[in-house]
């Protein structure tokens, strides 16, 4: 084979790879619901991405004895799709599912811990990145901490991504600018 | 012209002088010298050339760090993309055009790394995350066929420094998830799982041998020892092991553990030793040169402390302390079979060092005040100048071996 064909054959699966993922998540983006959920943060940091928020859903930990759980049996590792029904100021979960249903919205993870009827299920989606220097909603400097919203876009197969944080209601980078220009001002 | 070099000269000239070099002989080995003199220039050209491109790839990652707002979403994936882009292409065109290889190579590491600094900002841009560490899994395997094709022996370092890497993670969050709290299980887990590494090694050393990449087994060989003495080296300290359960079979019927949840324990021990049976087995059917053997038998040993893990904990140390012992003997007796000095240092320090381990472990608490101070001095003078002695006498005998 042409080296130079060679060379650019073997870089291609980790450009294409990178690309995938941008692609899958822009795809997962056009085509979703928009869902808002609680979020319980704290602002931790990662040497590769930067800072983030971290941004623990509260439907991380469930009580399944108040839900339909129609999913009894999962064990730890086993995959499994919570239902989501709108509610203000965000959604609530109303079942345990083993695969996802049509017309049903619901959100899936994986069940890493069980507890009696606590279970504790990762979704993949708790981190929320934050410039360098913005400000942390999740530690204020003084005065309670404000509610915090995930704004998640969820396709039909459950896969989610998170897109925004609301802060008291409002936008994160809205917020942001707002409590940076009140910093200055002081 | 260094110093050196011009020392090396002056007595070229001396010897010439006293009548025991010929004119000619001199000017053969004066060429000689510079030869070898500008070839350690252009290592050096290779050295400032890696610290640059790990600098690049450094400053990338430290771009990727830090948040850039300012961009909107394809202006960020562009400059991701471009600069990751530039670099492959950089390193081709200059190893292509022939002049620069070595800049090229360093190129090409950077855009390997670079390929890390991507994925993380791709995950930073879509608020990506994953519980088991899936980005550094992509990030190697991808990276395998960049080293295949470039035949640079430093990509393939930066390959298996990040295979080792996620090997590493990866145990530990499934570890993470088991909700296990005891510490035997991670003592077991790392330092099997990182033999297994070394027995996948010595079978790919095994499959290089005698091919077009030849070049990489030196690269491959030379983590084996380290990874495969590091189990023994853990797993032989009594105190972890002391209130471990007692012997499976000595222990009333309706007493004994299930196996089958401590074999679950053990699972990345076994999917790491299948790893390295699978390769093991490809490289045996291509040849049984020494490194196979050499992985079968790090295998072997996996196997017996894993089994012991099941059936005898208490067990443990003992073996693992014989397997130390054993190793490096055998590592100083291949050594000398093989004439290479470094394992053979290898091999000393690594007995040494169980000795010391020994040593601290079974005697510090019955010494007190200065005597601990004054015997551990002692010790520690008696092993440098064993040490010592050894190496040199190692070295006497490889050098009168060498024909």
């Amino acid at each position: 084979m042409n080296p130079t064909l060679k060379f650019w054959a073997a870089v291609a699966p980790s450009f294409l790879a990178v690309a995938g993922i941008a692609v899958r998540s822009e795809l997962l983006l056009a085509h979703a619901v928009e869902v808002r959920l609680e979020v319980r943060p704290y602002d931790p940091m990662d040497a590769l991405s930067g800072r983030y928020i971290a941004a623990p859903l509260a439907i991380a930990v469930l009580e399944v004895d108040t839900l339909r759980n129609e999913c009894a049996h999962a064990q730890p590792g086993d995959s499994v799709w919570v239902a989501l029904e709108p509610g203000e100021p965000w959604w609530r979960p109303t079942a345990v599912l083993c695969a996802p249903q049509p017309d049903v919205l619901s959100l899936r993870g994986v069940v890493r811990e069980q507890y009696d009827s606590r279970w504790s299920i990762d979704y993949d989606i708790d981190r929320f990145y934050i410039p360098h220097d913005a400000e942390d909603p999740s530690a204020p400097a003084s005065g309670p901490r404000p509610q915090i919203i995930a704004v998640l876009h969820i396709d039909a197969d459950g896969a989610g991504i998170l897109t925004d944080l609301l802060v008291e209601g409002e936008p994160y980078a809205e917020w942001n600018a707002r409590q940076q220009q009140a910093t200055q001002e002081r | 012209m260094s110093k050196r070099l011009q020392a090396l000269e002056g007595a070229l000239v001396e010897l010439e002088r006293e009548g025991r070099l010929s004119a000619e002989q001199r000017e053969l080995v004066n060429a000689r010298l510079r030869e070898v003199w500008n070839a350690r220039r252009i290592d050096f050209t290779a050295v400032v050339a890696a610290f640059g491109a790990l600098l690049m790839a450094a400053g990338l990652l430290y771009l990727i760090g830090y948040n850039w707002e300012l961009l909107g979403k394809p202006g960020k994936l562009g400059i991701v993309f471009g600069v990751w882009f530039g670099l492959h292409f950089a390193g081709w065109r200059l190893a292509q055009g022939g002049d620069y290889p070595r800049l090229g190579r360093a190129f090409t590491l950077a855009g390997v790394l670079a390929f890390g600094g991507a994925l993380g900002l791709v995950a930073q841009i879509y608020n990506l995350s994953s519980h088991y560490p899936n980005a550094v899994l992509l990030w190697w395997t991808l990276s395998i066929p960049i080293a295949l094709v470039t035949r640079s022996r430093a990509v393939l370092v930066a390959v298996l420094a990040l295979a080792l890497v996620w090997t590493a993670w990866h145990t530990g969050v499934w570890l993470d998830d088991q909700q296990s709290n005891h510490e035997r299980d991670w003592l077991l887990n790392f330092p099997l799982v990182g033999a297994a590494f070394a027995a996948v090694l010595c079978a790919l050393v095994a499959l290089c041998e005698d091919t077009s990449f030849e070049e990489f087994a030196p690269v491959l060989r030379r983590p084996i020892l380290a990874l495969a003495a590091a189990a023994p080296f853990v797993l032989a300290f009594h105190e972890p092991w002391s209130d471990a359960p007692p012997h499976w079979w000595s222990r009333p019927e309706l007493e004994r553990p299930a196996l089958a949840e401590h074999f679950e324990l053990l699972a990345p021990v076994w999917a790491a030793c299948a790893c390295a049976a699978i390769a093991l087995a490809v490289a045996t059917v291509r040849s049984r040169a020494l490194h196979v053997r050499i992985g079968w038998g790090v295998l072997a040993a996996i196997a017996l402390h894993a089994l012991l893990a099941l059936f005898a904990p208490r067990w443990i140390p003992i073996f693992a302390n014989v397997a130390l012992f054993g190793g490096a003997l055998t590592a100083i007796a291949l050594a000398t079979h093989l004439g290479r000095a470094s394992l053979a240092s290898a091999g000393i320090l690594l007995f040494l060092a169980g000795v010391v381990a020994r040593y601290f472990e079974y005697l510090w608490d019955k010494l007190e005040g200065a005597y601990a101070f004054l015997s551990t001095g002692a010790l520690l003078l008696g092993v440098a100048w064993v040490f010592e002695n050894r190496r040199r006498a190692a070295r006497a005998r490889l050098e009168a071996s060498k024909p």
